[in-house]
């Protein structure tokens, strides 16, 4: 295909030059995306489809001197659509996407040990016209079962190249015969016309012709003009209520509908259309393998990946094994990250030291340490989570156990509304909704990875746990139950913990059968044979997750910091500093012993940044914002805190350690903060933190969403800003509705 | 409630009452009546033109087809069955939608 003859297709500003364009489809599990990784190494990006939560991975494969550019499809059985999500890969090939053109060849992949099933999708995808090549992938695999294919005979039939290629996770790949083939792919331009259902194409075509004839093109939002394209068409016969259907309708009108199904009694008086397209392919591709496929008959019940089955998927041995593995996954977030992140922290303190030493005193030092580091260090802290939780994820997916997990979590997870699949990235949410959130690409509904998300940040995740260590030391009184098996700090810490699953839980529940309603719960669910992942790939992905965390979710987390530092700063009192100073100098000439002299000096710097915050705009909003907040007992000083932690929670310790005088280097464990918030007082001597105040603002902070990280993560997996929106604004009112119940309770 | 009431209340399948029979003996079943181990062969679905019905016939699930249920989750629930080559897992209100003829 040249530039000119498909110049309607492609948006006015076209990025790259006429590069050619190889699509990547294939049924999920063949090791497609591996093919992928292999082929274009590091050269790939990934964005969103528009509109939908697909990812767009696009990668880049140099073939000698030449340079393609490859779209890795979403796994699929079949081009059919029922849902937005699905629709990405047909868009993809009929070259629907904006500044996309279409492929100028498509790469199926297709996993030799299936070759029947997979083959399916492959059929669909000759009847397009664009050059294919097809990739008989783990043919290796297939031997090891006796399953002999023979590619060039497959070829033949198919009228197409079939490559064979090995599983990738053995790792001694030759690809260049596949590139060879894709090159030459790309040159032919077209494939030979090539149909299974002559009569539904031809018809698909006539109805195509009438309706571009009968309506010219209106252009479209992104001001191009498309025909109908008769394959589109096709599959809306097809797929009756599928996505075709429904955007054709839309853009045609009812009419067409009726058209549409005057043709389908036609084509298939007596079953439905989808029925004898299923039929008709399937047994086209039972006569095609006839006589070149050598498969063991039979069931192949004794296969290695059956064997381990008997035990993975066994109800009671199957659980125990997922209880131990998701102990591990839980241990290893939770407490391999520890360390990694204690360095983290360490390191941009020493930085803050260094930038203080190095540079006057002023607001430039400040924003670089308290604003620049800070911030770079609150997005880097979030890594070694990320990386680990990822790592384990990727293998268990890889390796085929996630289904195994999701086949056995389903019905425990569906009376909230969720499937099997909603399980791990729940879990994972107990150490930190970030990952978790980027987790839930495991999950196929979207319906359902939206109230999953929307549950995930409610858990208790590890940034909760300091301010609830602080408030529950300060205010929760060591009492000990059934002699001293159960302590009242740790009952409040338990029903925080609960409190988060339940808002959770309760979030999904009422989602799905409000705004998240589908119209059939569905679980259908490829349980894959069991493979090693390929460390190359798995490398490559997490690389890949960091990447978007630290591009997507890094900008906004530090924009925030250091807009809440200006907050923060700005403006800064000469008047209190020259105060201060003159305070300072009494001291040094009254005080004779160094220590007490340092101490009081101290003293006075923290009183200093406290005074200053109570004037800066940060202590103003704070003052501003409390008659808000005096339902629920808090003062400004409470209320400015909360409003610093937006970006974090555990900020709050910080800014309450800076209002309070104590110094902002204070954390959980520190006596002298935990002793002045039990002193805080109103102006008439009233104390600011009962304990009633402090469980609810434990209960504040246990529901709201005081996390720019994730509200950041959220935009990025359902890309849009609804969901963020929707969920701070849902959390942080229970959050205050909470809190108002504990201050009016107590 | 039975499990194919419930199916029909989520409108998954049709009344039972459109099935036909053929009168040939062979008992009619769903897939959701098989014993483990129990080979069957795929008949129809109880509403073919359902969105996953669609999608059961493209994963292979076409009349004449060899079908056996290998295990369940815990509870009974959802069901591992073994067609064409491959394992797929249907909860049973899905599994109940689909008409069987057991051997």
């Amino acid at each position: 295909m040249t530039p000119t003859n498909r110049s309607h297709l492609i948006a006015t500003d076209i990025e790259q030059s006429p590069q050619a364009v190889i699509a990547v489809i294939g049924n999920p599990n063949t090791g497609k995306s591996t093919l992928f990784n292999l082929l274009t190494g590091m050269r790939q990006k990934v964005a969103n489809y528009p509109g939908v939560t697909v990812e767009k991975r696009v990668g880049e494969l140099k073939i000698g001197a030449r340079h393609f550019q490859l779209i890795d499809l979403p796994g699929t059985y079949s081009l059919a659509a029922h849902s937005p999500d699905e629709r990405a890969a047909i868009d993809v090939l009929l070259g629907r996407i904006a500044n996309m053109p279409p492929p100028d060849a498509v790469l199926v992949v297709v996993d030799a040990t299936n070759i029947k099933r997979n083959l399916f999708v492959a059929t669909e995808v000759l009847e397009l016209g664009i050059p294919v090549v097809i990739a008989l992938n783990m043919v290796d695999l297939a031997a090891a079962q006796n399953i002999h294919v023979d590619a060039a005979a497959l070829a033949k039939r198919l009228d197409t190249t079939v490559i064979a290629t090995i599983a990738a996770a053995s790792g001694q790949n030759n690809l260049e015969p596949l590139k060879a083939a894709l090159s030459e792919a790309v040159d032919q331009k077209t494939q030979k016309p090539w149909a299974l259902l002559d009569d539904i194409k031809h018809a698909a075509e006539q109805l195509a012709d009438d309706t571009n004839r009968q309506f010219t093109p209106q252009p479209s939002g992104d001001g191009e003009t498309q025909p109908v394209a008769a394959y589109e068409v096709q599959r809306a016969l097809i797929d009756k209520g599928g996505e075709a259907e429904k955007r054709l309708i839309a853009e045609f009108g009812d009419n067409l509908s009726l058209r549409l199904q005057t043709l389908r009694d036609q084509l298939s008086p007596d079953q439905t259309l989808a029925e004898r397209d299923a039929h008709q392919r399937y047994a086209y591709i039972a006569s095609t393998l006839d006589g070149i496929v050598q498969a063991p008959s039979g069931q192949l019940k004794s296969s290695w990946s059956e064997r381990v089955d008997q035990f993975v998927s066994h109800p009671i041995l199957g659980s125990l094994l997922f209880v131990l593995v998701m102990a591990t996954v839980f241990q290893a977030v939770f407490s391999w990250a520890t360390p990694m992140m204690d360095l983290i922290d360490a390191g941009s303190s020493w930085v803050t030291a260094q930038v203080y030493t190095a540079l006057p005193e002023g607001a430039i030092a400040s924003l670089l340490a308290d604003g620049v580091v800070a911030g770079v260090g609150s997005v880097i802290i979030f890594l070694p989570q990320i990386l680990i939780l990822f790592a384990f994820i990727i293998v268990l997916e890889d390796s085929g156990y996630m289904a195994r997990a999701a086949f056995l979590m389903d019905r425990s997870m569906r009376w909230c509304g969720l499937s099997g699949h909603s399980f791990v990235p729940m879990l994972s949410s107990f150490a930190c909704a970030v990952p978790a959130i980027m987790g839930t690409r495991v999950i196929p509904d979207t319906r359902d990875r939206i109230a999953t998300i929307m549950a995930a940040p409610f858990m208790t995740c590890s940034a909760r746990l300091p301010v609830y260590a602080l408030l529950i030391a300060a205010f929760i009184p060591q009492q000990h139950y059934v002699y001293g098996l159960i302590n009242l700090q740790g009952l409040v810490l338990l029903g925080l913990y609960l409190l988060g699953i339940v808002g959770g839980v309760l979030t999904a529940f009422l989602l799905k059968r409000t705004v998240l309603r589908g119209s059939t719960p569905t679980f259908l669910m490829e349980l894959p044979p069991y493979r090693t992942p390929n460390i190359k790939s798995v490398l490559l992905r997490l690389v890949e997750r960091a990447k978007a965390f630290l591009i997507r979710a890094g900008t906004v987390i530090f924009f925030v910091s250091v807009v809440v530092w200006s907050l923060a700063y700005f403006p800064r009192s000469e008047i209190l500093a020259a105060e201060f100073e003159r305070q300072k100098l009494a001291v040094e000439s009254s005080i004779q012993v160094e220590a007490e002299r340092e101490q009081a000096i101290a003293q006075l710097d923290n009183e200093l940044a406290a005074a200053q915050m109570e004037q800066s705009l940060l202590g103003r909003m704070g003052k501003t914002i409390a008659p808000l907040f005096k339902p629920l007992g808090w003062d400004w000083k409470l209320s400015a805190a909360v409003i610093a932690s937006f970006p974090a929670r555990e900020v709050v310790i910080a800014v309450l350690g800076t209002t309070y005088a104590v110094g902002a280097d204070v954390d959980a464990e520190d006596a002298s903060l935990r002793e002045r918030v039990r002193n805080a007082a109103w102006p008439d001597g009233r104390k600011v933190f009962t304990p009633a105040i402090a469980v609810g603002l434990m209960v504040f902070y246990a529901l709201c969403l005081q996390c720019a990280a994730t509200v950041a993560i959220i935009r990025r997996e359902t890309n849009s800003w609804r969901w963020p929106a929707f969920a701070w604004f849902y959390m942080t009112g229970l959050g205050y509705l909470g809190a108002y119940a504990c201050a009016q309770l107590g | 409630m039975s499990i194919l009431q419930l199916a029909q209340l989520f409108g998954f399948a049709a009344d039972t009452k459109t099935v036909k029979q053929d009168g040939s003996g062979a008992e009619d079943k769903t897939l959701a009546d098989l014993k483990k181990g129990q080979p069957a062969q795929v008949l129809g679905f109880q509403n073919a033109e359902h969105p996953s019905a669609q999608r059961l016939m493209q994963l292979g699930m076409i009349k004449g087809e060899l079908i056996e249920l290998l295990r369940s989750a815990p509870g009974g629930d959802p069901i591992e069955y073994r067609v064409m080559g491959y394992n797929l897992s249907l909860r049973r209100a899905e599994a109940a939608g689909i008409l069987v003829e057991a051997h």
